[in-house]
């Protein structure tokens, strides 16, 4: 490199490229995107490229004052309160996801039982004809003697 | 030869880079398995960067661009 400073403007290209990376991996995203930006002293108008990856969940946390309580709950549950319709709607969906599942297994069930038998039988079917031509009278002509 | 040592040795000291050597020579920086960027031996830095960071930087002077295949990156002229 030529002078310090293409080794700085190296770095900070790079340090550019790592924050996107960075962002969306931090637990305080919005945090680190400010502390980054002052220390890049990056323009607004690179601080505006680089906003999209900072998580969208990491402004909305900032962006929304908690009082106490709030602040627990959201600690404690990590997820955003739910309404009583949402809420049952939630449910149906998992019902209906649960009867999918059942409906899944009892088709599977039954194919392998039919599979399995029609496999058994066709193995006894074997067995029977093998055991059916080794007799030894079958295909030899005695006639029969009369009385 | 000094400067890019430096260059190297400051980026893998930062959170979550891993240093893999290039396919095609040099050092190349990973976020996981997301490249950062790669330097290679003759001192140029590639740093893929998005369409819109990259045509800012393009605008800017802060860089000279070149586009690899589909990937675009950002030629940073450092000789050794």
């Amino acid at each position: 490199m030529r002078s310090e400073n293409d080794l700085k403007h190296a770095l900070w290209l790079m340090r550019l490229s790592y924050l996107r990376y960075a962002l969306k991996t931090a637990p305080d995203a919005l945090k680190l995107f400010e502390q980054e930006s002052e220390e890049l002293r990056l323009s607004p108008q690179f601080k505006s490229l680089l906003e999209p990856f900072v998580p969208k969940s990491a402004k909305q946390v900032s962006a929304e004052p908690l009082n106490g309580i709030e602040r627990f709950l959201k600690e404690v549950r990590m997820e955003r309160p739910i309404s009583t319709e949402d809420l049952k709607a939630k449910l149906d969906r998992k019902e209906s996801i649960k009867e999918a599942c059942s409906l899944r297994v009892a088709v599977i069930i039954f194919v392998v039982t039919t599979v399995i038998f029609f496999a058994l039988s066709f193995v006894l079917f074997i067995f029977f004809l093998v055991w059916l031509l080794s007799k030894e009278d079958i295909g030899s002509y005695e006639p029969i003697k009369g009385v | 030869m000094r400067r890019l040592r430096e260059l190297e040795e400051e980026i893998s000291g930062w959170p979550d880079i891993s240093v893999h050597p290039h396919r095609f020579g040099g050092t190349e920086f990973r976020f996981g398995s997301a490249e950062v960027g790669h330097v290679h031996t003759g001192g140029i830095v590639d740093i893929p960067f998005p369409r819109s960071l990259r045509d800012a930087l393009l605008a800017e002077g802060l860089a000279e661009g070149a586009s690899l295949g589909s990937q675009l990156r950002v030629d940073y002229f450092a000789n050794a």
